[in-house]
């Protein structure tokens, strides 16, 4: 169990630093090429998930996620996450306005061969969205699930 | 907090399903089988112990008639328990001093309870009361405004 939270810890460790620095190899090296991703906002596979990295800096180039605190059983952990960044790209094909938001996200993760291997989560879209000014009606983004 | 000893996963399984059963059941003032009455609460808009908690529910199964928790996952660490779940109602009473709109919503929350001596005694969750708010049909300036007055616990850090 130690050896696991240790895995988990380091992986999670790893997946913030290049989270925030949209750092591709640092993410690269933790993510498996078949990542399977089940938020329905972010595109499938390692590729998808570096393609969303990317485009978070652009939109928000302060973009920092936090971690709140782990829960760690058998091959999986749940991480709650601060995540904040601050409008000044494009977003969804809206322009930079210079709002921010803020908000609380559980990332779920299952683990094995040392990588992360797939991907859950609970977060807010229209709660992001209301925060932004972006219109909350209109579908840009799905409901989650 | 002073923990005497690890508890069997299986208990803290256990009592999460007495808590669903509870909830689904609409039974607010049988939440003791499974809550302390000094229960502490991280989320910024809840109101502490077992009191607070009924309340909320109380509340919640009068403007929501048909709420309904589905438990899609669930993770024991030591003497944590998480809980991902699927919650639906249709808005039929007033909530929050918002009437009645007929709308329904759908949002996946996350809670996070620690167990000691059979109850669960401290709570933290991932739920977006904006998220809420914003498919009844609230306008988000007035959502937002709502968010910015209704803290109860406000040396918690706000979920947004």
């Amino acid at each position: 169990m130690t050896a696991l939270r240790d895995t988990a810890t380091r992986l999670s460790d790893q997946f913030l630093a290049a989270l925030n620095q949209n750092d591709v190899a640092g993410m690269s090296q933790i993510v498996a090429p078949g990542y399977v991703q089940h938020n329905p906002e972010v595109p499938g596979g390692r590729e998808g998930l570096l393609s969303w990295m990317a485009s978070m800096h652009i939109a928000f180039p302060d973009f920092m996620v936090e971690r709140l605190d782990m829960i760690v059983d058998a091959d999986r952990l749940v991480v709650r996450h601060r995540v904040s960044g601050t409008h000044l790209g494009e977003f969804l094909g809206w322009p930079g306005s210079g709002r921010s938001f803020v908000m609380h996200t559980a990332e779920f993760f299952r683990i094995a061969d040392g990588v992360l291997q797939e991907h859950w989560d609970v977060w807010s879209p229209q709660g992001m969205l209301v925060q932004l000014g972006l219109p909350v009606e209109g579908g840009l983004f799905t409901t989650f699930g | 907090m002073v923990r005497t000893d690890t508890p069997d996963r299986q208990q803290l399984i256990d009592l999460l399903h007495v808590f669903v059963r509870v909830t689904n059941g609409h039974d607010a003032q049988s939440l003791g089988l499974c809550i302390a009455d000094q229960y502490r609460q991280h989320n910024p808009y809840a109101a502490q112990d077992l009191s607070g908690v009924i309340d909320y529910f109380v509340m919640m199964f009068t403007a929501f008639p048909d709420m309904h928790a589905e438990l899609l996952d669930v993770m024991v660490d030591g003497d944590v328990i998480s809980a991902r779940c699927r919650v639906r109602g249709t808005h039929q009473a007033d909530f929050l001093g918002f009437a009645a709109t007929g709308r329904q919503f759908e949002i996946i929350t996350v809670d996070y309870f620690r167990y000691r001596d059979g109850l669960f005694v401290e709570h933290w969750d991932v739920i977006s009361v904006l998220e809420l708010l914003v498919q009844l049909g609230v306008s988000p300036h007035e959502s937002q405004q709502f968010l910015s007055t209704a803290k109860l616990n406000p040396s918690e850090e706000e979920e947004k």
